[in-house]
């Protein structure tokens, strides 16, 4: 019913036009003279002739009454019709009075019923206008309020949801779909939160999975590299012992093929701590109030206040700088869940964004290795993540030529975000 | 200590084709000085004509912003902004735009009429302007089809200097004329600015460049550096060789 309250608001005042309309079509022409009246007058004034000047009028109309000679004898009030001229063209009812002396009748002067029926017609024009007037206000209301609701209720959730796809697409899981269930897409877009849900939940079993296949590598590697420095051990060992050349060169063969497997797998522990370097990041010329918009959508819980932003162009990767201030208010609603104070600030080649809650910070030793891969914070135990966030975010920073800082303050924890002016590094 | 007659604080100006922003100044901050002359030199599209049109008033800063004697001229209303160009700053283009149906002095007074009413000191000044440009009173008759490309440059000046503006702002001025003509109107920038006249002069010419006492180096609309070649003495030799190696090094 709530959906269809505004629909059905504008077919009732179309309703109600509609009806006043007809009703204006059909009524009928109320500007006929009262002819009791105007024949009560008449008497009135014929029995009243010789002393005219005396006549009071006993009836509700308005009249002048003329000579033959066209001067006025009477007049109920100014601003009536004085002469037949007027009365003509102001069409009133003229009458003659004939007086019962005269032997032969004859008119003895002449008497103008005044006629209301302008007054009356400029009446009915102004009840119309009224009417219509309001009518269209009413109606422009109802459409504004519309226009909000379809605002509220469809606008802004699909905008909400564009750039809940734009973070999904960028890699960025942390973030959830504000929606209200009570509005048109409130379930179907519930779906979409699932499926982010899902996906960081399989992205953190590939993270797990992926630092397990990092201990194992590191297991195996430590396995394979204790017999394989026992081999080399053994062989150098064989090859100070052995006066056999032949023997000498079997060694040495094996002492060199030794250190290539141990090289190999030193390779290949590496190699994994490289993949994430598969990120892109392509910065381009942005306004730095673009950085407002940012903001609020990475604190979708708005605990913090967005100060003014010093103009200047920036050279930053949005799309990354999206994910780096997604991650920080998300680490800060994980593990402070405080208000947020920001500061923006500029010197002549950064723009610094201090992003700063009231959580009391963490240990002081902790804090160089915080955007350390696979570090979290001590106490950080039973809140899922990955220590991967500030990881990933502190390289995005670098390869926009910025820097991402973290440490403690007076209240609690400050991520500093430096971003490179363009055309300054 | 000189005096700064422009400022700009994180000057940017960003155009958008098709969709597509394109950043032509990026975070300029520059002071121009009184009295100096001032030339601004980067390879095409560097953004040289975009910071000239910008610092003169005669477009508008997408962000940042730009302080003429204390007054910031990127909050002006249009109308403001015409007034400011009109009495502060003079103009001198690669293209002279003088009008063909009046002559080369009325083309003069035209721009003067602008700023004052008050028709005989300006036609006193016209003719005082005039004659240091070497314009005779002949020409001064004549109509700007009937005068040579140099001719009509200097008269370009005479009208850009008719309303003594602080600032000249010069873009390619010599860039349409031959050798001769070309070194005729830099003598004449010259000895304006000799006699105290700041002058900013966008130009990608070596030649007219050395006439200048400070250089800017525009690229992709940052200044990459700046030059000070001092005051402009005709065949110094190591001025010129100055001005090569800071052009070398900049890329030029």
């Amino acid at each position: 019913m709530k959906k269809h309250i505004f629909p059905i608001g504008l077919v009732l005042i179309f309703a109600i036009e509609l009806a006043v309309l007809i009703a204006f079509a059909i009524q009928d022409s109320d500007n006929l003279q009262d002819a009791v009246a105007i024949n009560e007058a008449v008497q009135s004034v014929q029995m009243d002739w010789n002393m005219i000047e005396h006549h009071t009028n006993q009836t509700a109309l308005d009249y002048v009454v003329l000579d033959n000679n066209g001067a006025v004898l009477f007049k109920t009030k100014d601003g009536l019709s004085e002469s037949l001229n007027a009365a003509i063209i102001h069409q009133d009812t003229i009458l003659d009075i004939k007086i019962a002396a005269a032997t032969d009748r004859t008119a003895a002067g002449k008497i103008i019923i005044y006629s209301h029926s302008a007054q009356l017609f400029q009446k009915q024009k102004q009840t119309a206008v009224i009417i219509f007037s309001a009518a269209i206000f009413v109606q422009c209301c109802i459409c504004i309020c519309y226009s909000i609701y379809l605002n509220h209720t469809i606008i802004k959730p699909f905008s909400k949801l564009k750039n809940f796809a734009r973070r999904v697409a960028g890699g960025n899981l942390d973030i959830p779909l504000e929606m209200d269930r009570q509005n048109l897409f409130g379930s179907f877009t519930e779906s979409f939160d699932l499926m982010r849900t899902e996906l960081k939940k399989a992205r953190i079993a590939e993270a797990e999975a992926d630092a397990s296949k990092k201990e194992l590598v590191a297991k195996l590697s430590h396995d394979i590299k204790t017999p394989v420095a026992s081999i080399k051990a053994a062989s150098e060992l064989g090859n100070a012992l052995t006066d056999s050349e032949k023997l000498k060169e079997n060694y040495m063969q094996i002492i060199h093929k030794a250190d290539q497997i141990n090289t190999l797998i030193t390779n290949l522990f590496t190699a994994t701590l490289e993949d994430l370097k598969q990120l892109s990041v392509t910065p381009a010329d942005m306004e730095s109030t673009e950085l407002k918009s940012l903001l609020e959508n990475s604190d979708y819980l708005h605990l913090a206040a967005i100060p003014d932003i010093p103009v200047c162009l920036l050279y930053a990767d949005k799309l990354r700088l999206q994910q780096v201030f997604d991650n920080i208010f998300a680490n800060s609603y994980k593990y402070a869940h405080t208000n947020i104070d920001l500061r923006i600030y500029r010197n002549s080649t950064h723009l610094m964004v201090d992003i700063e809650d009231y959580g009391g910070g963490v240990n002081k030793s902790e804090l160089p290795f915080l955007k350390d891969k696979f570090k979290r914070g001590s106490h950080t135990d039973d809140i899922e993540g990955a220590g991967l966030g500030l990881y990933i975010s502190d390289y995005f920073m670098k390869k926009m030529r910025g820097i991402l800082t973290i440490q403690n303050g007076c209240n609690g924890l400050i991520a500093t975000v430096s971003i490179p002016l363009s055309g300054a590094i | 200590m000189k005096e700064t007659l422009i400022k700009t604080e994180k000057l940017s100006k960003s155009f958008s084709n098709g969709g597509v922003m394109q950043h032509v100044l990026k975070n300029i901050d520059l002071q121009l000085y009184k009295g100096d002359f001032t030339v601004i030199m980067g390879a095409s599209g560097a953004g040289k004509s975009t910071l000239l049109y910008t610092l003169s008033g005669m477009d508008t800063p997408s962000l940042g912003t730009i302080t003429y004697g204390g007054r910031a001229i990127s909050d002006l209303s249009p109308d403001e902004l015409a007034i400011f160009r009109r009495s502060a700053c003079g103009f001198v283009f690669q293209q002279i735009y003088l009008i063909d149906g009046m002559s080369v002095m009325d083309n003069i007074l035209s721009a003067g009429f602008l700023v004052s009413r008050d028709k005989k000191a300006l036609i006193r000044h016209a003719r005082e302007l005039c004659k240091a440009v070497d314009i005779s009173e002949e020409t001064q008759k004549k109509f700007p089809s009937q005068i040579s490309g140099g001719e009509a440059q200097r008269a370009g000046i005479v009208r850009a200097l008719i309303n003594s503006p602080e600032i000249l702002f010069a873009d390619e001025p010599t860039g349409a004329l031959n050798s001769k003509t070309g070194l005729d109107v830099l003598d004449t920038l010259t000895k304006f600015n000799e006699q105290g006249q700041s002058v900013v002069m966008v130009t990608h010419d070596m030649r007219s460049a050395r006439r200048g006492n400070r250089i800017l180096y525009l690229k992709d609309g940052v200044i990459l550096g700046e030059c000070d070649l001092g005051k402009y003495v005709h065949g110094h030799r190591a001025r010129h060789e100055k001005l090569s190696a800071f052009l070398t090094e900049m890329g030029w």
